[in-house]
C-alpha cells in the first residue's frame, strides 16, 4: 500500500510540473503576439503588456526607494522607455525580464543622482498582514518587536535598507522581498549567479545588524 | 552557522513586511491607462529613426543639446571663411587687365533690351530701374586682387543712347565695394 502511495505521489507531482510548464508555455507564446502586435504600433497590446508586469515593476521600484511618488514615476517611465526601445527587444530574454532589467536600471540610476537626499513617503500597510504566517511567527516571539506597532516596523525596516547600498538593496527586494529565483535576478542584473549569492548574503548582514533590536530571539 | 540562518530566517520573516506595504486602492486600475496617455501625449513611437533619438537625446540631455549647437556653429563659422576664401582665390584667376575699367565691346543680349540694365563682374542680377533711354551698349568692371587685398570692390559704369538725340552717351563710374570677405 505504501509503495502504491510512493509511486503515485511523484506522478502527481510530474502532472502538476507539466501543467504548470504548460501553462508558463502559454503566457510565452501570449506574451511574443503582444509584443509583436505593439512593435507594430498597436497600444492596446501594450496596454495588455503593462497592466500584466504593473505591479511587479511598481513594487520593485518602491522598495528600492520608498517612496511613492518617485516610485510612480520611475514605473511610468521604465513602461515608456520599454515602448521607445521596443524594436530593439530581440526577444533574447522574455519580456517581463527585460521589462525588469529597465526598471533596475533606471532606479539605480535614479538612486545614484538622489544619494544622501532620501525622502521615504512610505505605503500603508494593509489589513492582510495580520494573517501572513511570517508575521504572525514573527510577531509570536517574546522578543522587543513584539511590542513594536507595525507601523514602527515598517520604518525602521525601510530606514535599514536605505542603508544598503543599491545593488545589494536590490538583490533583497528581488529575492526576499518578490520571492525570485537567483538565476533570474542574474539576468535582469548582469552578472553571475555566485554574485547574486554572495551580494545577499552581505546585504542580509548588513540588514541583520541594523534591525538586530528587532530580530533578538 | 544554524544560528546565523535563523536569523536570516527571522530577518526573512521581517522583510515579509514589505509584501504588504501596497499603494492607495484602485492605484493600479489606471496605472496603464495613464502610460498610454503619456506614449499619445508625448508621441512616443516605437519605430524611431536616428533623428527622432537624437531629438529625444537632446530634450534629455541639456547639456548635449548646448555642446552640438556650438561645434554647429563653429562649423558653420569655418564652412563660410571656407567659402569665402575660395571665392576669392578664384576671383583671383581671372585675367586681370591693366584698366581698371575695361570696356566690353560686344553687349549681350540683355543689354538690347529696354530698361537700364546694370552690370558688374557678378552675374547680371537683372533691371533695376524701367528709365526711358532703351539702348545700352556697355558696361564692365574689373577687379584686382593686388589693389584690393582684403575686400572685393566692383565698379560698373552704364553708357546709354540718348533717348531724343539717339547719340550714345558715356555715363557715369560707380565704384562699389563689397563688404570685408572677413
Amino acid at each position: 500500500m505504501s509503495n502504491t502511495a510512493t509511486v503515485q505521489l511523484p506522478q502527481a507531482a510530474i502532472g502538476a510540473a507539466k501543467a504548470v510548464e504548460e501553462d508558463r508555455e502559454k503566457l510565452l507564446t501570449e506574451e511574443q503576439e503582444l509584443v509583436a502586435r505593439a512593435k507594430g504600433g498597436d497600444l492596446g497590446a501594450y496596454d495588455d503588456l503593462v497592466r500584466r508586469y504593473q505591479e511587479r515593476i511598481y513594487a520593485t521600484v518602491y522598495h528600492m526607494t520608498a517612496n511613492h511618488e518617485d516610485a510612480n514615476d520611475l514605473a511610468q517611465e521604465t513602461f515608456l522607455k520599454a515602448y521607445r526601445a521596443l524594436k530593439s527587444f530581440k526577444g533574447d530574454s522574455s519580456f517581463y525580464t527585460w521589462v525588469y532589467r529597465i526598471a533596475v536600471n533606471k532606479t539605480i540610476n535614479f538612486l545614484k543622482q538622489r544619494r544622501n537626499r532620501t525622502h521615504m513617503s512610505l505605503n500603508d500597510v494593509d489589513f492582510n498582514v495580520e494573517h501572513d504566517p511570517d508575521m504572525v511567527a514573527l510577531v509570536s516571539h517574546n522578543t522587543p518587536r513584539r511590542d513594536a506597532r507595525i507601523s514602527e516596523l515598517q520604518e525602521k525596516l525601510n530606514s535599514a535598507m536605505q542603508k544598503l547600498s543599491e545593488v545589494h538593496r536590490m538583490v533583497v527586494v528581488l529575492h526576499d522581498v518578490q520571492g525570485m529565483p537567483h538565476e533570474e535576478i542574474s539576468k535582469i542584473m548582469h552578472c553571475n549567479v555566485g554574485t547574486v549569492r554572495s551580494r545577499l548574503f552581505y546585504a542580509r548582514q548588513q540588514l541583520q545588524a541594523l534591525l538586530s533590536d528587532y530580530l533578538k530571539s | 552557522m544554524k544560528d546565523q540562518s535563523q536569523d536570516f530566517e527571522q530577518l526573512r520573516q521581517l522583510l515579509a513586511l514589505k509584501r504588504h506595504e501596497n499603494p492607495p486602492p484602485g492605484y493600479f486600475r489606471d496605472f496603464s491607462t495613464r502610460v498610454i496617455e503619456r506614449i499619445e501625449r508625448e508621441g512616443v513611437a516605437v519605430d524611431e529613426n536616428w533623428l527622432q533619438r537624437v531629438i529625444s537625446l537632446f530634450r534629455v540631455r541639456p547639456a548635449i543639446s548646448a555642446s552640438f549647437c556650438l561645434a554647429s556653429l563653429l562649423v558653420l563659422l569655418a564652412a563660410t571663411t571656407l567659402f569665402e576664401g575660395n571665392q576669392s582665390a578664384s576671383n583671383g584667376n581671372l585675367p586681370t587687365v591693366e584698366s581698371k575699367f575695361a570696356v566690353v565691346h560686344e553687349p549681350s543680349a540683355l543689354t538690347k533690351a529696354s530698361g537700364t540694365a546694370f552690370f558688374t563682374n557678378l552675374e547680371p542680377t537683372g533691371f533695376a530701374l524701367d528709365m526711358a533711354p532703351p539702348k545700352q551698349r556697355v558696361f564692365h568692371t574689373n577687379t584686382s586682387l593686388f589693389d584690393m587685398p582684403y575686400y572685393l570692390r566692383v565698379d560698373y559704369r552704364v553708357d546709354y543712347t540718348d533717348y531724343q538725340t539717339e547719340q550714345p552717351r558715356q555715363g557715369i563710374r560707380v565704384p562699389y565695394r563689397l563688404s570685408d570677405p572677413r
